[in-house]
């Protein structure tokens, strides 16, 4: 495979890393959880449904966050792969 | 047994928002090595939305409410047990859960001065020219708590006693509590002088300020009715059997208003507008300054 596919092979999956995340952080599973308060319901198992989904909040966006990082890695990759394919055809 | 407390209306919102929220969840597909962990987490997701959370919604809102099926207010029901809930019989709605009182907790936060009540429309003193206020509420949802029989023993007997005689009375007062839920309350400004009891006296609209409150509002109710009765027919009949030939009807009430939170009166919309009319208004005067009004006092 030539430096120039693997260099668009890795841009097109650090795009495609960044829709994932893009995904995420629209996905109203964001956000559900403020329906879910003592001003909706106050119980046992109400209590439990705002935890649980405060706890998936907070894992969509640890992965949201870690999407992004993967995403400039591979952006990075494909720079250095890029560079180094310039400097062979310079020299 | 624990119980859940919870507003239908918005329960419902969280229903179709848990609905919406797996929606875009199972749109998030990706099959790159570097987005397994994500997946994973989505996948989690996914299923504490849609296997545990939404049909628990669901069954509590189709669950038969302790209750009953009587508006958009507060429905009590027993807690199915949820994701890492415990059951523990700790209370489970506290005391300030809007509109969640009793009867009895109501008279009860009064007394112990836990409800703290509107401040009162301001009295005129019964100086000629000086200002007073009325305080009105028109109620967008209510719910009656209950009520109380307050007629004393004596109105009671002279009820009983006035069957059958030529003149009798009867008097009724009870004791009410009724949840105002985004009632609008109207505070008008007046001038104290002479005016048509019927049409009430002038009001300043340009001071009339209003805000949306929701509380208790607490209402003794007083009815009376002199009648002077004849018996039917002639010779020997039932002593209790009599009509009616005249009968004269008096009504008033009192009440007091304990909000939920403070109200925050703003000076009132001029604009034309869809309005409830208001159906309980208030004065500090000893009696009704207007026919309709109540005074303000328990």
């Amino acid at each position: 495979m030539s430096t120039a596919t693997q260099v668009e092979q890795l841009r097109a999956r650090a795009r495609h890393v960044r829709s994932v995340s893009s995904a995420i952080s629209s996905s109203r599973a964001l956000t559900v959880y403020s329906l879910a308060g003592p001003e909706t319901w106050v119980g046992p198992t109400a209590q439990a449904c705002f935890d649980a989904l405060i706890a998936v909040r907070r894992q969509l966006q640890t992965q949201q966050q870690s999407l992004g990082d993967t995403a400039r890695r591979l952006d990075r990759q494909a720079d250095e792969l890029e560079q180094s394919r310039f400097r062979t055809m310079a020299s | 047994m624990a119980l859940l407390a919870f507003d239908p209306a918005r329960l419902d919102s969280l229903r179709l928002a848990l609905a919406a929220a797996l929606d875009d969840l199972r749109r998030v597909r990706s099959d790159d090595a570097t987005t397994v962990a994500t997946m994973q987490a989505v996948r989690s997701a996914t299923r504490s939305l849609g296997d545990f959370w939404l049909p628990r919604v669901s069954d509590v809102l189709n669950s038969k409410a302790m209750t009953g099926d009587d508006g958009p207010f507060w429905q009590i029901t027993r807690d199915p047990g949820g994701m890492g809930s415990t059951a523990s019989s700790s209370p489970m709605y506290g005391p300030n859960l809007p509109g969640s009182r009793s009867f009895g907790e109501v008279l009860e936060g009064i007394a112990s001065g836990e409800l703290q009540p509107m401040a009162a429309p301001l009295d005129a003193n019964g100086r000629a020219g000086a200002h007073y206020t009325s305080i009105s509420f028109a109620p967008g949802a209510q719910r009656e708590l209950g009520y109380t029989d307050l007629t004393s023993d004596a109105a009671k007997f002279a009820d009983f006693m006035s069957d059958g005689l030529p003149v009798g009375w009867r008097e009724n007062e009870q004791l009410r509590i009724i949840y105002l839920k985004d009632a609008r309350a109207i505070s008008s400004v007046h001038v104290l002088s002479a005016y048509d009891r019927d049409a009430g006296p002038e009001t300043l609209t340009e001071q009339t300020t209003e805000a949306t409150v929701s509380g208790y509002l607490v209402i003794r109710q007083e009815s009376g009715t002199a009648q002077v009765n004849i018996q039917i027919g002639p010779g020997e009949q039932d002593p209790t059997a009599s009509f009616s030939i005249i009968s004269e009807s008096t009504s008033g009430y009192s009440g007091v208003f304990y909000p939920d939170n403070p109200p925050d009166f703003e000076p009132a919309s001029r604009e034309p507008r869809f309005e409830n009319p208001a159906e309980w208004t208030f004065t500090t005067s000893a009696s009704p300054m207007v026919d309709g009004w109540g005074t303000w006092q328990v």
